[in-house]
């Protein structure tokens, strides 16, 4: 029923009762019908105005726990209403208006709350439960307010407050740490890396200070000065890793530019593309997420930065397929010069596709090829020009696939020997 | 969150459900106690809807699914209903078998009958008793199954109210305000709390749910009000033709005709066309014996109304004259047990099977098969036509007993009229002739309006006794009282109930056709008959401006001829019934326009002075209660009660208008009151500790009394005449703070609330 009609569809039943007893009554000549069809009249019309008699002032406040979730997690909304009236108020019900991509009932029963003349706040809590099944922003409310009269003949139809966002991030799994650099590519929080030129000869020295941890004294140099001598603090050299999330409409299915959440393929990118930045991250690399183009898609996230993380995952809550760079141009990016770890994570490949790409494992210590693709043709042709690939298809484990690609190494060294 | 409610909950709720539609069940089968005799059909009724309920609520509460409840239901329904009323018939008192269900038929149509040709109230048989049983657990069956599994209480509402409907329909009555009140409490009850078992409270109810049923019963209250209220001053509905449960009006014979002569719009009964002059008083039903107070419908032993002769030739003598007229009736809406006939008819052309003849009294009566909604028929009738010289020589005895008996102690007001009356006459026709223009003389006064009060609308002695206190009735009363005299005078005397002759109708009239006469609904009419030894049964008219005197011509003067006086063409004053009860009506209403008018003119200013000094009294009650509690709270304040004076000055500032938030302190309160609104400083410092002291000192200290008092005296002159004249003076007739109390939410937001 149209929600401007005021009546419910009992109350459109009594008013079209009380016409046929009008009717009925002239034509039985039946007082007694007559005196039911004013009653009715009457009981209708008195229904409405017991409920449209008082203003009544809502105010309502959305809180969600927790704040933003991942796909595929449940979250707990909070509604507190709280009504000001002079007349006490009858029950109703409510439900809130929730958008496509959160599942779950957002309606209930809304309690009488008694006049405002005496005691304070008449307020009540509304919970329900939400779970997220699309990534992307997600307006909650308002929430329409049904209030009915006792007899649940009228009813009155608000539509109560603003509408609350909600974030629906892409997923975050856990990932081992790329275990092939298990001693090697720790970050600040291990051993600095050798393989980027930087021998141990270049270190700097210092006399002892007192406070200086005992860790960093170098016993060469103290042997040498015959004094106690420490390490310099060690130059910066935050490791750094580069993520390449491919936009490209051209390699995702059609609804991926459309709006977040749409293509399974791209989502499944979208999470894959977060996880590895989180492990990466808490392996303590400072990780850039570019696109192809080498566009940033975010800020270098610093290593160890966890809550940096977190600002990351809840922007890509709205990353969308966009553009139309082509593979090629991710090998111009790292020309003459080399980085650490690189993920590539990309939709459909084509052998153009992994031709474009064979030039760019030069440039990596460790460079990973996720795909979208489930053929294992260009997966098998891009791990022969030097990728550790695996498929990270919609139903496959992600888990799964970053095992293979970290472990790559480990096991090419134990196939070798 | 759909809260689930705790099962108690539930079938607390649901409990209450099923009572409700019992109740309402209950309620809309109560008009039945006005049509039937009360008897243990009650119980019945009661046992069997309380048992179908009882079984459904138990069913549904041990989780049975709905079909199999329902079948359920009907089976202790059946199960009761042959305990009781079938036990012969079946196995082991309750399993009824094949023929208990040919039994059925038979006690249905038993009813049938009695319902058709019964009088309400219809005393109680075992046939009806089964049939409203039976009904009960029925429509109570139907009733669970809407309301508790298709939760369609409105649905029940218009089957009970159609249940409820059947008795007035059937014996149309006045507005029965009591049981209408009853019906619309239960179906309110019923719908209430059908809304319950849908809207469980969630799990934290901030407020106790009363206030919900409260408003309920506000919203109830108000609407059965404005139908009580409304329904008497709205156009009553007109009772058709052919409406109602029997089709047509109907003869009531238990003399009751006094709300079928009040029905607001009179419809055509029937059309005659005779060979007489005139047309002739149609006889329907007749009422001889006058038993336990009130005239009783003959009920004879009958005879089956065969070929065309119906009773045969009147016993008259010899040398009576006769005069033989032949009348064509045709019924256009009359649905009754009795057929209007002329008397005396001797023979009746054009009628079905299924009438039995009353001969002693010349009535046909139907034998329920068959009714005169339609009929159409031809009498002839032989009207005995006596002379003044043989009338008078005859004597009013019949010597049945039936029609001399009067088994109830008269009044001594009725035999001191009668005998007082007919003094002097010398025969028992001149005594009856001087009763006659008694009655119809300036003494008496017809009115359909005057005898509303109840029992005087009868006919019983008591009503009659009454009537010639009042001189002011109706037929019946005129009929009464005139036959209850003649007995009393030792005549033979009877009540015929039936028509008067009806208006001719001169639209349709052409050369050479017979006249068209119609009766109409309204010329419904009641009058006596004296028995004349060798003459018969003589009508005589007593009611006061309707039909025409009966009054006999000496040989002389043409008596015996043709022109029979009873049925002579007197359009004039039997124009009608209403005409002449319409115009009474018109008079009366006059009269009181009159007497209104004059009083109006006199006392036209006092009202209008009573009603605005009322009105500025009732404006003036909330200052009143203002400044009463401020006094009550300045004598606490006194005593030392700090708190009370602290209130009044909260108080005052609601009035005013500044917000007053529970989360405030007392200090915080009073700096703002002196900052932002006009309140002294030291004494708002002085009741600020003050009412601090109170709240968190140790006993003891208590502050002097009346310092505390004179300051919130002086904080609160301060606060209103920090204010513009109006605010002052709006706080001070109307003080919010009577409705709004300190730590509201409606204190908090300050006047800006009201206005936002």
């Amino acid at each position: 029923m149209r929600r401007a009609w005021p009546l419910t569809a009992r109350g459109t039943g009594a008013g079209v009762l009380a016409i046929a007893c009008f009717i009925a009554a002239a034509q039985l000549g039946a007082i007694q019908l007559l005196a039911f069809g004013v009653f009715l009249t009457a009981l209708v019309i008195v229904s409405l105005i017991a409920l449209h008699i008082t203003r009544r002032d809502v105010e309502l406040t959305r809180s969600s726990s927790p704040p933003a979730v991942p796909v595929g997690d449940d979250v707990r909304v909070t509604v507190h209403v709280s009504v000001r009236t002079a007349l006490p108020t009858t029950p109703g019900t409510w439900e809130d208006r929730v958008p496509e991509g959160l599942e779950g009932r957002t309606d209930g029963r809304f309690p009488a709350l008694g006049s405002g003349l005496r005691g304070g706040d008449r307020a009540v809590d509304l919970v329900y439960d939400l779970h997220a099944t699309r990534r992307g922003v997600h307006w909650l409310g308002p929430l329409d307010l049904t209030v009915r009269d006792p007899f649940g003949i009228a009813r009155r139809v608000a539509e109560v407050g603003d509408t609350t966002r909600l974030i629906v991030t892409p997923q975050c799994i856990e990932l081992p740490p790329l275990t092939a650099f298990a001693g090697a590519t720790g970050g600040m929080l291990q051993a600095t890396t050798t393989r980027l030129g930087q021998g141990s000869d270049n270190l700097i020295a210092r006399p002892y200070q007192p406070g200086d941890s005992m860790r960093r004294i170098h016993w060469r140099a103290t042997a040498h000065r015959d004094m106690l001598m420490v390490r310099e603090e060690e130059q910066e050299s935050t490791p750094e890793a580069t993520v390449v999330l491919d936009r490209a409409k051209a390699r995702w299915g059609a609804d991926a530019a459309d709006r977040p959440g749409a293509d399974p393929a791209f989502e499944a990118a979208v999470d894959a593309c977060v996880s590895a930045v989180n492990a990466l991250v808490r392996d303590g690399y400072a990780v850039q997420v570019i696109d192809v183009d080498g566009t940033p898609l975010s800020e270098v996230v610093p290593g160890g930065e966890q809550s940096a993380v977190a600002v990351l995952v809840a922007r890509f809550a709205t990353v969308t397929a966009q553009g139309s760079a082509h593979l090629a141009t991710l090998g111009h990016l790292w020309s003459g010069a080399t980085t650490g770890p690189l993920v590539v994570i990309t939709g459909a490949l084509t052998a153009d596709d992994v031709d474009a790409l064979a030039p760019v494992p030069a440039h990596s210590v460790h460079p990973v090829l996720l795909t979208t693709d489930g053929a294992s043709d260009a997966i098998e042709r891009a791990a022969a020009t030097g990728w550790y690939a695996a498929s990270i298809a919609p139903g496959t484990s992600l888990r799964e696939a970053w095992l293979r690609v970290a472990h790559a190494d480990v096991v090419a060294a134990e196939a070798a020997s | 969150m759909s809260a689930p409610a705790t099962p108690r909950q539930r079938s607390g709720a649901y409990l209450s459900l099923s009572i409700a539609s019992w109740a309402a069940l209950l309620a809309a089968l109560a008009p039945l106690l006005g049509v039937i005799e009360p008897g243990a059909w009650i119980v019945g009724v009661l046992i069997v809807s309380g048992a179908v309920f009882a079984v459904g609520f138990v069913g549904r509460r041990i989780g049975l699914a709905a079909p199999v409840v329902s079948l359920i239901e009907i089976g202790v329904w059946v199960v009761l209903v042959t305990g009781t009323f079938l036990r012969d018939a079946a196995i082991v008192f309750v399993i009824p078998t094949l023929h208990t269900l040919r039994v059925v038929p038979d006690l249905v149509r038993e009813t049938i009958g009695q319902i058709q040709l019964g009088t309400a109230p219809l005393p109680e048989t075992t046939a009806l008793a089964f049939c409203i049983v039976t009904a009960a657990g029925a429509v109570a069956i139907v009733v669970d199954h809407i309301v508790l599994t298709a939760r369609l209480p409105l649905a029940a509402a218009i089957a009970l109210i159609a249940v409820s409907l059947i008795p007035s329909l059937a014996v149309p009555g006045p507005f029965d305000v009591i049981g209408f009140v009853v019906l619309a409490a239960a179906i309110l009850f019923l719908l209430r709390a059908e809304t319950r078992t849908r809207h469980q409270p969630p799990r934290a109810v901030p407020t106790p749910p009363s206030s919900t049923s409260a408003i309920a019963l506000s919203i109830g209250l108000v609407a059965v009000l404005v139908a009580v209220a409304a329904t008497p001053l709205l156009p009553a509905p007109p009772v058709r033709a052919g409406s109602g449960f029997a089709g047509g009006t109907s003869i009531n014979a238990s003399l009751d005709l006094g709300r079928d002569l009040r029905r607001p719009d009179p419809v055509t009964v029937l059309t005659l066309t005779t060979t007489g002059i005139g047309a002739p008083y149609l006889r329907a039903a007749t009422l001889s014996s006058f038993n336990e107070d009130i005239w009783k419908p003959d009920s004879e032993a009958t005879s089956r109304l065969e070929g065309d002769t119906a009773f045969g030739t009147p016993r008259t003598d010899a040398d009576i004259p006769v005069k033989k007229t032949t009348t064509t009736i045709h019924i256009d809406a009359l649905n009754a047990r009795y057929l209007p006939l002329p008397y005396p008819a001797t023979t009746i052309k054009g009628l079905g099977e299924g009438w039995l003849t009353m001969s002693s009294n010349h009535t046909l009566v139907s034998d329920g098969t068959v009714s005169t909604s339609g009929a159409d028929y031809t009498v002839t009738a032989e009207v005995p036509n006596p002379t003044l010289e043989q009338i008078e020589a005859s004597t009013a005895h019949s010597g049945a007993a039936d029609a001399m008996g009067l088994q109830a102690v008269i009044p001594s007001n009725i035999t001191q009229a009668a005998y007082q009356v007919t003094d002097g006459a010398a025969s028992d026709y001149d005594a009856l002739l001087d009763l006659q223009n008694w009655f119809r003389g300036p003494d008496f006064e017809y009115s359909l309006t005057a005898p509303v009060q109840e029992g005087f609308d009868g006919s019983s002695v008591s009503a009659v006794s009454d009537f010639l206190r009042e001189k002011k009735g109706y037929c019946i009363h005129f009929a009464s009282a005139f036959a209850i005299m003649a007995r009393v005078l030792g005549m033979s005397s009877r009540i015929v109930v039936g028509y008067l002759p009806g208006t001719a109708d001169t639209s349709k009239v052409t050369e050479g056709d017979p006249i068209t006469y119609t009766v109409s609904s309204s010329q419904l009419h009641a009058w006596p008959e004296v028995y004349f030894s060798g003459i018969g049964w003589v009508g005589f008219e007593p009611t006061k401006s309707l039909g025409s005197p009966t009054g006999f011509l000496p040989a002389a003067a043409g008596g015996g001829d043709d022109l029979n006086p009873t049925d002579a063409p007197s359009q004039t004053p039997t124009a009608s019934v209403s005409p002449s009860t319409s115009a009474d009506e018109r008079g009366l209403r006059a009269d009181d326009a009159n007497t209104g008018s004059g009083a109006h003119a006199a006392a036209n200013l006092l009202p209008w002075a009573l009603g605005a000094a009322g009105v500025v009294l009732l404006l003036l009650v909330p200052l009143l209660l203002g400044a009463l509690r401020r006094r009550r709270r300045d004598d606490a304040a006194r005593r030392g009660d700090a708190l009370a004076a602290w209130n009044s000055v909260r108080e005052t500032a609601i009035d005013l208008g500044v917000p007053v938030p529970v989360s405030e302190s007392p200090r915080a309160l009073g700096t703002r009151l002196v900052r932002e609104h006009g309140a002294p400083d030291a004494e708002t410092l002085v009741l600020v500790r003050a009412v601090e002291e109170a709240a968190y000192a140790d006993v003891g200290a208590r502050a002097d009394g009346r310092a505390v008092r004179d300051a919130a005296a002086a904080v609160r002159a301060g606060l209103y005449l920090s204010v513009s004249g109006g605010r002052r003076l709006r706080a001070l007739l109307f003080p919010r703070s009577l409705v709004v109390k300190p730590g509201s939410v409606f204190a908090r937001d300050g006047a800006s609330a009201t206005t936002r």
